[in-house]
Parts: structure tokens; C-alpha cells; sequence
């Protein structure tokens, strides 16, 4: 049974995202501008993708930390809840590998590498979401020439729809596969009985 | 210690409330409903939680936790 965070991903925020995919091709067309209307749906797409998985990835925590402390001392729990809630990084920052380690780190885990060693082809689904990162920031900022984004998108300055679909597919994945492995360190710590 | 009773009460955006924080009880306002994604179903949120003047910190915390709290009287 997946979390609730998961399940809101696979279902609300599915929704959200193809309501992008509606607007895409809406705004297509055949006539002329199309390329250029398009590209603005595409880069909204990718900010919107890039926003609801760090909702994701910041609920899942929540989730983690609130069954992890749920059977410890209540007079207690509130404050151990929120010691490992205040100041989240995926508060304020992109769900990135360093910002998710950094946070779910202090859960006990050693995300990452949890995830990698999951499955063989998370490796390269953590580097396509640290380039996620990068194109998110360059959109919302509009910073395509600051040495870091020419070197992380190659100078370019649109993204396709088929790059935001893999960069969603990309998302799709790991969210599966972080609801795994934090049930996992969720049944280590609190025992085999605990459950989403 | 006992746990505290489940609340049937559901918070939502604005409500005012009081919870156990150490040896203090302190009063806030929920500022996010992060929904039912506590152990057992229980209802998440977040409370805004003047600690002094200027000093403002904020909460995750089960509802189970919560009572309600009086509204501020405004300012005369």
C-alpha cells in the first residue's frame, strides 16, 4: 500500500500536470507562433512538474517523521516531531539529491544511496533530477547565461515537451521508489508492523 | 503519561489553538493543513507559533495534540 503523499502524487497532482498537457495543445495549433507560445507552456510545465514533486517529496517526510515518532512518549513527540521538520531544506528548496539527502538524512537515512542501490537505473534518475533542478531555476529566475546553467543545460534556453514528459516520467519513478525505501527504513526503526 | 485522546475535532486554515510544547503550553494558528498523513490517519498541520515579539516559529503537529484555542481579541 503506497503513502498518502504517493498516492497524491499518482493521482491529484497527475491531474495537475496533464491539465499542462491540455494547455500544450490548446496553444499548439498549426498556425505561425507556435513555437514560441508553446515553449512558454513547456517551461510552465516544468516549473509546475518541479514544484508538485517537492510538495511530494516534503509530505513523504512529514509522513516518515510522524510515523517515526508515533510510538515514542507523547509528551515527547512534539518535540522530537518537530526537531526533525523545522527548517527542511525541501521547505523552501528544490527537491534535489543533496537537498533530499540533507533531509530525510535526518531520519536516519542514508537516502541516496538508499535509492541508487534500489534499483540499477536510479543512478541516472538522480542526475536527470538534478538537471530538473537546474532547468527550474533557470526558468523561474530567467538566468540562462550564469556559468553554472550553461554548463548544466548547454547554453540552451527552451526545452521540449518531450524532455518535461521524461523529466515527469523521471519523477514518476523515483517517487515510487522513494515511498519504498523510506517504508523500508520506516519498518527498521519502528518495526516490521509499521505501515503507511 | 497517556497518549492523548484522538481528536474528532478537524482543524483547518485560520483556527487558533494550544498545544503541549515541553513544559509549556503555547497557542498558535494553523497555517497549513498537510492532511491525513500521521500514523494511524491522523490529521498533520502546521501551526504558527509566536515564541516572543518578533519570534515566530512554525510546527508540524498532530491534530491529536491540538485543542482549540480563544481568537485574539484585535488590537483597540
Amino acid at each position: 500500500m503506497p503513502s498518502l503523499s504517493l498516492k497524491y502524487w499518482n493521482e491529484t497532482a497527475a491531474i495537475a500536470l496533464d491539465r499542462m498537457e491540455s494547455a500544450h495543445r490548446a496553444v499548439g495549433g498549426t498556425g505561425r507562433g507556435r513555437r514560441y507560445a508553446t515553449q512558454q507552456i513547456n517551461q510552465s510545465y516544468l516549473v509546475l512538474l518541479s514544484s508538485h514533486f517537492q510538495q511530494f517529496c516534503r509530505s513523504l517526510h512529514s509522513e516518515a517523521a510522524a510515523h517515526l515518532v508515533s510510538a515514542i512518549d507523547p509528551l515527547l513527540r512534539p518535540i522530537v516531531q518537530d526537531s526533525l521538520t523545522v527548517g527542511r531544506k525541501l521547505d523552501q528548496g528544490n527537491p534535489n539529491p543533496s537537498n533530499l539527502g540533507a533531509d530525510f538524512g535526518r531520519l536516519g537515512m542514508s537516502f541516496c544511496d538508499d535509492v541508487t542501490s534500489s534499483r540499477n537505473r536510479n543512478a541516472a534518475r538522480k542526475n536527470n533530477l538534478a538537471k530538473m533542478g537546474h532547468w527550474r531555476n533557470a526558468i523561474a529566475h530567467q538566468d540562462f547565461t550564469s556559468v553554472t546553467h550553461v554548463r548544466e543545460l548547454g547554453g540552451r534556453t527552451e526545452i521540449t515537451l518531450s524532455e518535461v514528459r521524461a523529466f515527469r516520467s523521471n519523477c514518476s519513478n523515483l517517487a515510487r521508489d522513494f515511498d519504498a525505501v523510506v517504508l523500508a527504513h520506516i519498518k527498521a526503526v519502528a518495526g516490521p508492523n509499521a505501515a503507511w | 503519561m497517556t497518549v492523548p485522546a484522538k481528536t474528532k475535532h478537524r482543524f483547518k486554515l485560520g483556527d487558533r489553538v494550544r498545544f503541549r510544547l515541553g513544559a509549556h503550553i503555547v497557542a498558535g494558528t494553523v497555517v497549513e493543513d498537510l492532511g491525513k498523513i500521521g500514523a494511524a490517519g491522523e490529521q498533520l498541520v502546521r501551526v504558527e507559533v509566536p515564541l516572543d515579539a518578533t519570534y515566530h516559529r512554525e510546527f508540524e503537529i498532530s491534530t491529536a495534540f491540538l485543542t482549540p484555542a480563544p481568537r485574539r481579541r484585535a488590537a483597540a
